[in-house]
């Protein structure tokens, strides 16, 4: 994978880490790296030996936020922009892996809106969550629309309103789906690909499409949807694998 | 102006020209009836296809139906139905054609190839002759009728029109799909044609194709490749079947699936031949032909109700308009006006033998 000045990139054996790294702006999020990731999407997707995407810092910062910086008068804000971001965070929500997030230290604004697509969300115990965009007049994304189904309309009022949710908070909300200790970390992410080594990425991307769309499907719809998803399951060469498995039992 | 560079894709070979979908007419045959009205003219009281025709997927058809007598509808013969597919197809093909045309400012005199497209009715001599007729079309009009193919026709039409317009740069080539599904229509109380009836609706679709230095994208896209796939073991499971001594299409409720099971092999080889992935493709232009199908073919494909929102538009206003359907899309995506240059599209259709085509869209 190539060299990107936003991203650091590491691979190892199914898992590939992507690092968000611009240390001297405590991993804001600006243009370059929303084409970064862009791109480094567009590699992994087509990578059939990758299993599991990781996100994660090296700082003891995940991300601070939109770079408010990166907008002058020469670089106005673009809505254009915003709408790379939307469409980079859809295709991280929807992507064919087994994607984890792992927060250590400050998470907030954009760096949130990405711990809300991914499907394992590990943060150590001084990991700290919030969003700050309304507090600076603008709007935190389509956290808008995803914050509210993991902890209810009227925590993410609050949230929203620029809260600041500690760990044991994230983790009781189901923000996030694990706190551990500062040093343990690494061994938190090996664990969890060791469990989900296993786990089809063909059913399992379907099942998270459905409960991605769960809430805003009427049922009828929501029942078609799941005949063709399931139909789509048992016919592939993963579900094949198992019922030959217990035929041969 | 940069748009095309911002949104270029590295390992494509973008056109330099070729032959461009440069105009579209469309005509919806008929009465506009909402389905619970069809099932009160037909005094329908069979929970089970009183069911079909609730469901939420569709609203409302456009069909050339009698007219009660005495509040009862009566029952056509095979001749009424004939005549009603020629003179609906007469009728209404001129109106595409005529909307078609003078989107572009030319006339049919202006038209150099004519291919018609129909299943729902089957006449000699065939549709092209008697719209030539009708609308004084020039008597050296080279012309074509493709007849009993069924819903994915559109597709397998618009491949030999896009190559005459590739052979012969400036000529103008018409596609007329007339499909007035209302003469293949028989009312017999049956589960199985209850089904049909409650699904396809009367419409017809004409376009204009022409390769032409003079076109831009602006105009319409470049019809750049197709891909077909056919599967043969299901060949019995989309087909016309004598009811009562009259065509009556047949759909067996499995179609769905195997169309979902197999969506994938075309569409790949189509994009890989072209060194395209599917998130490459802005557009997609699907077959309205019902709505467990459209389910499959997302699921499968990995798209979303938005990526095919303009079929269930379609479906859910018109019903499935068999070969003319995906053209129905097509003017309702260019009705959005969110297309920009270099944008790519899939264009997919489904129907008997059992096949599915496939053809690439670039603006």
């Amino acid at each position: 994978m190539k060299n990107y000045s936003t991203l650091q990139i590491q691979k190892e054996k199914d898992a590939i880490t992507i690092f968000l790294h611009r240390p001297e702006k405590k991993n804001a999020i600006n243009i370059q790296m929303v084409n970064e990731l862009t791109e480094a999407l567009d590699a992994i997707e087509d990578a059939s030996d990758i299993k599991f995407l990781i996100l994660r810092s090296k700082e003891n910062v995940f991300c601070s936020g939109l770079d408010l910086h990166d907008i002058t008068s020469k670089n106005p804000p673009d809505i254009y922009g915003f709408q790379k971001w939307e469409k980079m965070c859809h295709r991280i929500e929807n992507l064919n892996k087994i994607t984890l997030c792992c927060i250590e230290g400050e998470c907030i604004g954009g760096g949130f809106q990405l711990v809300l697509l991914c499907d394992i969300r590990i943060a150590t115990s001084k990991a700290r969550f919030s969003f700050n965009e309304v507090r600076n007049a603008f709007l935190p994304g389509l956290a808008t629309y995803r914050l509210a189904k993991y902890v209810g309309l009227g925590k993410a009022k609050q949230i929203m309103m620029g809260e600041v949710v500690e760990a044991q908070e994230a983790f009781h909300y189901g923000i996030i789906s694990q706190v551990c200790e500062v040093e343990k970390i690494d061994q938190a992410i090996r664990k969890n690909l060791e469990d989900n080594a296993s786990l089809p990425l063909s059913s399992w991307t379907l099942a998270r499409r459905l409960m991605n769309e769960c809430y805003s499907t009427p049922y009828e719809n929501f029942l078609g949807h799941f005949l063709a998803a399931q139909h789509r399951a048992i016919n592939l060469e993963d579900f094949q694998k198992i019922i030959k498995k217990y035929q041969s039992m | 102006m940069n748009t095309i560079n911002k949104n270029r894709i590295q390992d494509f070979l973008y056109p330099e020209n070729g032959p461009r979908i440069v105009s579209i007419g469309t005509a919806n045959p008929g009465t506009r009836y909402s389905q619970e009205e069809i099932v009160k003219i037909y005094h329908e009281t069979n929970p089970v296809i009183v069911g079909l025709f609730q469901n939420s997927h569709i609203k409302y058809r456009h069909l050339i139906l009698p007219e009660p007598v005495d509040g009862i509808m009566q029952e056509e013969t095979q001749e009424q139905l004939i005549r009603k597919h020629r003179q609906g197809a007469e009728e209404f093909g001129a109106k595409a054609i005529t909307e078609c045309l003078s989107l572009v400012n030319l006339t049919p005199r202006d038209i150099d190839f004519l291919c018609c497209v129909s299943s729902t009715g089957f006449l000699c001599p065939g549709i092209t002759a008697r719209l030539i007729k009708k609308m004084n079309f020039r008597e050296n009009v080279h012309r074509i009728d493709i007849l009993g193919m069924g819903c994915n026709a559109g597709l397998n039409a618009i491949n030999p029109v896009v190559s005459f317009a590739r052979c012969n740069p400036g000529k103008n080539a018409l596609m007329v799909c007339t499909e007035i599904c209302s003469a293949a229509y028989v009312y017999n109380k049956s589960i199985n044609t209850a089904v049909v009836n409650s699904l396809f609706g009367d419409g017809v679709a004409a376009v204009l194709v022409r390769q032409d230095n003079c076109d831009t994208w602006k105009r319409g896209p470049i019809v750049q490749d197709f891909e077909s796939h056919i599967i043969v073991e299901s060949i019995e499971a989309m087909k016309f079947e004598l009811e009562q001594n009259k065509l009556s299409f047949f759909l067996d409720r499995d179609i769905p699936y195997v169309i979902g099971m197999n969506i994938e092999k075309p569409v790949s080889r189509l994009l890989k031949r072209n060194n395209l992935k599917l998130r490459h493709i802005k557009h997609w232009l699907v077959h309205s032909g019902g709505k467990k199908v459209l389910d499959a073919i997302e699921y499968n494909l990995g798209l979303t109700d938005y990526d095919v929102r303009h079929t269930l538009h379609i479906l859910q206003n018109f019903g499935n308009l068999s070969s003319g359907s995906f053209l129905f899309s097509y003017k309702e995506l260019c009705k959005e006006q969110i297309i920009e240059e270099g944008d790519l599209g899939v264009a997919i259709t489904m129907g008997p033998g059992t096949t599915i085509e496939t053809a690439l869209l670039v603006w």
